[in-house]
């Protein structure tokens, strides 16, 4: 019988999973000045955004979404605050321990619209970062009455922290940068493979 | 092995843009071709490509640990005397690798013919595991290829499992030079498939990299970084500013310093000695030995370069093509010369993939010129028979 050497499914991006969430808008009128909400790379670069900014954007919010995504222990929980077929099970390796748990899909991000390239938000994400916010953009959702929230938003008094980690010894310990940019001095030309 | 032209997908600029295939373009030229295709039989990939691939892996992993043992390789090889000790430690340690590249010339006679070994930092693996993919998919949907047409493929799987491989406490930190977009790309695409294996990602610039006051890395968060891949080449870590703190860095990095014997192009000789007469090797000496000069057709190689800078092609003892570029420094080898596929297209490089310790995919570029260089361009491959 004849062997099959491509994979048995499709590959799927879980970056992909913004393409569901066409249902949420641009421009709310709730959000600080300057920091406008997209739905997608598609609709932030068709807002006059640069390509690369809505990007790097998106797949920082993606990140984001990833780590602190708001966490349910059942698809009813999580549906009754995001609404039916908005969420999705996510592994349980994903948290270094515990069950499985549920999140809802990524509505959309904010960024600010006064980054006009990549070397702004690059900045912008360094500063960011600085002032302990772990992301350059921040992941949105959108709740069942249509509500937007960002992972710092705590909608009826569910609880959104992530669940505790098991670890059998420390990582990624609290320290103090001496010194940075002691590598990367070589990349001033190529050298992708 | 033939390329054939095909009617191209009506919607794949935008299929790229939402995957952030931004890069489909690049220095003002198109990359990837979408209306094209390298055209292989099911046993020829097998038996010319993929089982040698397999092979030639397992003789490199074979060879490293003489490397690392014998001063006078290492020598040869240009990895500085002070960080020997690293490349050597992180080898018999046993630290884990995730994947590579081989570049082979295969025109579809007689066996392919190793070129080089991109062990270190390969990239089109995006194009190659899942953009590549999806174009096939798609196009035995509008039925312009049939139900049954294949592609030697299971890079994205391969990679997902290879990723499982390691601990997921920590967070596993991703450093490229983000402002390179082929770069980010690639690295973003890499940090999904460690998601999908469950870890906790982060990207950070390679420039963003520091260290703490106890000589440990440190992440844009003052957090310790206890794994990082990095799309960084380890001949440019060993030679720069936070070279000293590598050697107490222990396991941190991936690919692992070992990796760094395998990029090298002096490899190529060192494979020749050991495997001499082997069908997928080419005789390869280092620059100034006596046999080099028994080669007339060679392709002389910096040992360290990328993208085929400093590379020339002698034909005869005549110069056939030279490219330019910043390498060449630490030395040089001769490589018998091995015509590439050749077609309207360019000259045609394969590039087959090893993740973890297992060949799974092809990808091949083409090339106007003979050196296959950054203005190359990514083509979809299917298996018919």
């Amino acid at each position: 019988m004849r062997r099959r050497l491509r994979g048995s499914r499709p590959p799927l991006l879980s970056l992909g999973t913004i393409a569901i969430s066409s249902m949420a808008l641009a421009g709310c009128a709730g959000e600080p000045p300057g920091e406008v909400l997209f739905s997608s790379v598609d609709q932030c670069i068709s807002a006059g955004m640069d390509a690369q900014v809505c990007q790097a954007g998106y797949q920082d919010a993606m990140q984001s979404h990833l780590a602190n995504a708001p966490r349910f222990d059942g698809l009813a929980a999580c549906e009754a605050e995001y609404g039916a077929g908005q969420c999705t099970q996510q592994p349980a390796a994903a948290t270094g321990g515990g069950g499985s748990f549920f999140t809802p899909f990524l509505a959309g991000y904010l960024l600010s619209s006064t980054l006009n390239n990549i070397g702004d938000y690059n900045n912008y994400r360094r500063t960011q970062i600085n002032n302990g916010n772990s992301y350059g953009s921040t992941p949105i959702y959108r709740n069942r009455s249509g509500q937007t929230l960002t992972p710092g938003t705590r909608p009826g008094g569910g609880d959104m922290a992530a669940p505790s980690r098991q670890t059998m010894q420390p990582v990624n310990v609290n320290t103090r940068t001496v010194v940075r940019q002691g590598f990367g001095g070589g990349g001033n030309y190529g050298f992708g493979g | 092995m033939k390329r054939i032209t095909c009617a191209e997908r009506p919607d794949w600029r935008d299929k790229a843009r939402t995957v952030g295939f931004g890069f489909h373009e690049m220095y003002g030229e198109p990359y990837w071709l979408d209306d094209a295709a390298y055209v292989f039989a099911l046993d020829e990939i097998e038996q010319a490509i993929e089982e040698p691939s397999q092979e030639l892996h397992e003789m490199c992993m074979d060879l490293v640990g003489d490397i690392v043992e014998s001063e006078e390789k290492l020598e040869r090889l240009a990895v500085p005397a002070e960080l020997r000790d690293l490349v050597r430690d992180s080898w018999r340690r046993g630290d884990r690798h995730l994947y590579g590249r081989f570049d082979l010339a295969y025109d579809g006679t007689g066996p392919a013919k190793l070129l080089e070994y991109n062990a270190d930092t390969p990239t089109s693996i995006f194009e190659t595991a899942y953009f590549q993919y999806n174009w096939l998919t798609d196009q035995i949907e509008a039925g312009v290829l049939p139900q049954d047409a294949d592609q030697f493929n299971s890079v994205q799987e391969s990679l997902v499992e290879a990723f499982s491989s390691f601990s997921q406490g920590p967070i596993f930190h991703f450093a490229a030079m983000t402002e390179n977009e082929e770069d980010r790309g690639t690295t973003v695409y890499l940090m999904d498939c460690a998601t999908q294996a469950g870890h906790r990602v982060e990207l950070l610039d390679i420039k963003d990299i520091g260290i703490d006051a106890l000589g440990r890395f440190t992440d844009l968060g003052d957090r310790v970084i206890d794994r990082c891949f990095k799309l960084y080449p380890w001949e440019f870590m060993l030679r720069e500013t936070f070279a000293p703190y590598l050697p107490r860095s222990g396991r941190v990095f991936v690919e692992p310093a070992w990796k760094s014997v395998l990029s090298n192009k002096g490899l190529l000789p060192l494979l020749w000695e050991r495997y001499k007469g082997h069908p997928n090797l080419l005789p390869a000496f280092f620059d100034g030995d006596d046999a080099a000069s028994t080669l007339t057709s060679y392709v002389r190689k910096p040992l360290l370069s990328r993208e085929g800078e400093n590379v020339t092609i002698f034909a005869e003892g005549a110069e056939l093509a030279t490219a330019p570029g910043h390498y060449g420094a630490e030395g040089y080898v001769i490589q018998q010369y091995a015509p590439l596929f050749r077609s309207d297209g360019g000259f045609a490089v394969l590039g087959s993939w090893i993740v973890g310790d297992r060949a799974c995919g092809l990808g091949v570029r083409e090339d106007r010129s003979r050196i296959t260089a950054n203005l190359s361009r990514f083509v979809p491959h299917v298996i018919l028979d």
